[in-house]
């Protein structure tokens, strides 16, 4: 079903965020509980902070277009229409880095640990220059 | 891993998570009403239980685990 590293190149159709506001540059589905995306922190994102850096809200802001991307995909494949996703609830962040500047590229992974109805929650690393920078748990609820 | 020793880990993690004294996960006690669970806090049980006991509770049994001694015969059952 999922070919090795698959990059899914229609991310537009999993997620209704466009641009300046959508966060995800690339989306690599890795099997059904797995996937990695990558964002470059451009100088117009909406969510840099005074200091020119992407805000933790920024990061949270592509790991949840991310984890919505891939739930969203997973319908898609099950022949399901594809839902908006919404951020539910998130945990245990923790920040473990110095937030990305204009420029950097994030690296982020998600794994879907949970699925009950319509609610899944994951868990997330996001890294940007092979550092780690943040890390969390997210519940992705489908509307 | 013998029942017993599920059950002492299953209060320990619950009662953890949930923030909820242990005394009060009784066998018989409703799980949702005893942990204060809702449609969203429901995904963290079944989460904590895939994580620590690598048992993956679907979907359509939910409503057949009701109590905790229905959740731990169902652990027990597919470890």
């Amino acid at each position: 079903m999922y070919s090795p590293a698959c990059k899914v190149t229609d991310i537009a159709s999993l997620i209704p965020q466009r641009s300046p506001i959508m966060m995800v540059d690339d989306y690599i589905i890795e099997d059904e509980l797995n996937c990695r995306s990558e964002l470059a922190v451009g100088a117009d994102n909406m969510f840099l902070d005074e200091t020119g850096r992407l805000s933790v809200e920024g990061v949270l802001e592509h790991i949840a277009q991310t984890a919505a991307a891939h739930i969203g995909y997973l319908h898609r494949q099950a022949g399901e229409t594809v839902t908006l996703g919404y951020i539910g609830d998130i945990k245990r962040c923790a920040v473990t880095g110095p937030l990305p500047a204009v420029g950097t590229t994030l690296h982020t992974h998600v794994t879907v640990i949970s699925q009950v109805g319509d609610v899944s929650l994951v868990s997330a690393e996001t890294s940007a220059e092979n550092n780690p920078i943040l890390n969390c748990r997210m519940k992705v609820a489908e509307g | 891993m013998e029942k017993d020793e599920l059950v002492k880990k299953m209060i320990e993690i619950l009662a953890d998570e949930f923030e909820v004294e242990p005394e009060v996960i009784q066998p018989e006690a409703n799980i949702k009403e005893t942990m204060h669970l809702d449609s969203l806090s429901l995904v963290d049980m079944v989460g904590l239980v895939n994580e620590e006991f690598g048992v993956e509770i679907k979907t359509p049994d939910l409503p057949t685990i009701k109590t905790f001694a229905d959740l731990y015969d169902y652990v027990f059952t597919r470890m």
